[in-house]
């Protein structure tokens, strides 16, 4: 079952990088996946990871990456702020989804108990701080995220040179698109937990809540696509 | 003598190298990792006919000659030979149908894999049974009209995903064919083997516990199994001298590249003549094997005796590939010996030539034997 979900993942995972990817290679340094996209008009691609200049030929289907220069004095990131900003998001933004998560089943219980009920008690009265916790997570992690970007944006201007890699437009796009889908639920976020709880006496409630963990999910997609591109970027294979 | 391609030999070479630099080059690394079978690229192959293509015409194959197979084989095998192993090895078990089955059997076991995408396997291979199949303990005892098979066969191709097996078992001290489909009672498929290379290739254990068989599944007469299973080396072995050239034409462009691109001592690593005689030794090595294996090939496809020719293609251009796997990660140099480059992959899968289908030292006692039949060689 477990391994049946893997290969599906696996299968949709794989589609997707093909899609964006094209056809790849291995940097025979670092290991670090390239795609034949980031190879100049000249045939050459420098490593992101390892800096190595890369001549790329192919032969026969197979790539021959030739290693004839390495940048060593490449610019380093002052500070290195974008490491240090990106977990912010990375950190908060789930807390913040488990925070929603928690306050949604308690809704559900008290609506489930009638809204009077003496049981809910603790429902009441902790799903309002929960709230504002929650919202604070989020309110910090859609902030911090743009503030990631600009410093992952600058990083690449500078040890980067800019170039065009397909791992980080990758990173951009879904960077650019989180605080998008971020800010979108930051103001949905007092709109469905009203003081605290979902009221979902009210039938409009259901849909918007549905739409609100929709955009929840994707975000969190969103993260941990990027979490999982930036450390490949960072340490490699 | 001809030694050019037809207009339309030239077609299918090209027609399989560009479906080796889709489908097979490209995913040759990632099959050799994980180790997984190449379902979807057989699939593709199947697809583009260039599986099972010596089944005769009037049972839907193609009845290609053995000469295109290997012209074919050549193509894939440049890509990765492991792959062309999964997709290649259904030949091996086909041809004693081919030539001992009866209308029935080729109807029954070869034509439902021209329609649709299917593998079978050769067992014959023994743990103590190898080179020297006359050793095989496998039983066949004739019960009825049945036969019931006991025996464990061992390093099968594709033996996970076949069908059907042609087995190779004793009838008392008669080595006999049998075509056993693979959903009778009694047949156990091991786990795969962990070999040194072809790692996309299905290699497993098949035990043969109390199978029954009836006698219409049997291949020619009683005794006649060892003619069967040797006579079909002659027909294969064209095809496996062909992967081995694959993996030499492989060894020598992803030399000839790397040595092209490459600078040392400021100048391409070509201008080495040290460098570039090792590309001179691959090429005319290549030329020499590729030669021997198409005339051995098309000895059979005229229908002459091409036991020692086909022994002498297998035996050399299994030499030859490993030869130039070992020259092309020389002349890589420390990116010959990472996985991230194609050269170690050539190494790891060359030397199973030198083993299956006959090891390099069956080869030479085929030739001696043929040799000492000649009174003088023209």
């Amino acid at each position: 079952m477990i391994s049946d979900l893997m290969k599906l993942v696996d299968k949709f995972v794989g589609g997707f990088k093909k899609r964006l990817y094209g056809k790849t290679f291995f940097c025979p340094v670092c290991h670090l996946e390239l795609s034949y996209y980031d190879v100049d008009v000249n045939g050459n691609l420098v490593c992101p990871l390892c800096g190595v200049v890369i001549e790329l030929h192919e032969t026969y289907g197979h790539s021959i990456p030739i290693v004839n220069d390495v940048e060593i004095n490449r610019a380093q990131p002052k500070k290195r702020l974008h490491p240090l900003a990106t977990h912010f998001p990375i950190g908060l933004f789930p807390l913040a989804f488990l925070g929603a998560l928690i306050i949604t089943i308690a809704s559900a219980y008290i609506k489930a108990s009638g809204t009077n009920s003496l049981e809910c008690g603790f429902c009441r009265d902790i799903s309002p701080v929960l709230d504002n916790i929650t919202w604070i997570f989020l309110f910090i992690a859609v902030l911090s995220s743009g503030f990631t970007f600009l410093t992952g944006f600058l990083d690449w201007k500078q040890r980067y040179g800019g170039r065009p890699y397909r791992v980080i437009t990758l990173k951009l796009v879904l960077s650019g698109l989180f605080i998008g889908i971020g800010i979108v639920i930051l103001i949905l976020h007092p709109v469905v937990f009203t003081a605290g709880v979902i009221p979902f006496e009210n039938p409009v409630m259901i849909p918007v809540t549905f739409v609100y963990f929709v955009l929840m999910g994707s975000a969190m997609f969103m993260l941990a696509t990027l979490g999982h591109v930036g450390g490949y970027l960072v340490f490699g294979k | 003598m001809e030694f050019s391609l037809t207009k339309e030999q030239k077609e299918l070479v090209e027609k399989a190298r560009a479906f080796t630099k889709e489908w097979i080059s490209p995913n040759a690394a990632e099959h050799d990792r994980t180790g997984e079978f190449p379902k979807a690229i057989c699939a593709e192959a199947f697809k583009q006919g260039f599986m099972n293509p010596h089944i005769p015409k009037e049972y839907g194959g193609l009845e290609e000659p053995v000469l295109n197979h290997c012209l074919v084989m050549e193509e894939i095998g440049t890509g990765c030979t492991g792959i062309g192993t999964a997709l290649g090895s259904n030949g091996l078990s086909q041809y004693p149908v081919i030539f001992a089955g009866n209308d029935y059997q080729k109807k029954k076991f070869l034509e439902p894999m021209t329609q649709e995408l299917m593998f079978s396997a050769y067992c014959v291979t023994e743990p103590e049974a190898g080179s020297d199949v006359s050793r095989i303990k496998t039983t066949a005892e004739k019960i009825g009209n049945d036969y019931v098979i006991n025996g464990v066969k061992w390093w099968i191709t594709c033996g996970s995903v076949a069908s059907w097996y042609f087995v190779l078992a004793r009838v008392g001290d008669k080595p006999t064919g049998f075509v056993v489909p693979a959903d009778t009672d009694g047949i156990v498929r091991g786990i795969k083997e962990q070999n040194l290379g072809q790692h996309a290739s299905n290699t497993v254990r098949v035990t043969f516990e109390d199978v029954k068989v009836p006698q219409e599944y049997r291949l020619g007469e009683e005794g006649d199994g060892f003619k069967i299973a040797m006579k079909t080396f002659d027909h294969t072995r064209p095809g496996i001298a062909s992967g081995a050239n694959g993996i030499t034409k492989a060894a020598l462009n992803i030399a000839l590249t790397y040595a092209k691109g490459r600078r040392s001592f400021d100048k391409k690593l070509i201008s080495n003549q040290g460098v570039s005689f090792k590309l001179a030794d691959m090429v005319t090595k290549l030329d020499a094997s590729r030669y021997m294996t198409y005339l051995s090939a098309d000895l059979f496809d005229k229908g002459q005796d091409n036991a020692r020719q086909a022994a002498q293609a297998k035996w050399y251009a299994g030499e030859v590939a490993m030869w130039a796997a070992v020259e092309c990660c020389q002349i890589l140099g420390g990116y010959g010996y990472t996985n991230e480059m194609p050269a170690e992959k050539l190494l790891r899968d060359a030397k199973i030539y030198q083993i299956y289908e006959g090891a390099a030292e069956i080869q030479k006692m085929i030739i001696v034997a043929k040799l000492m039949r000649t009174k003088e060689v023209h």
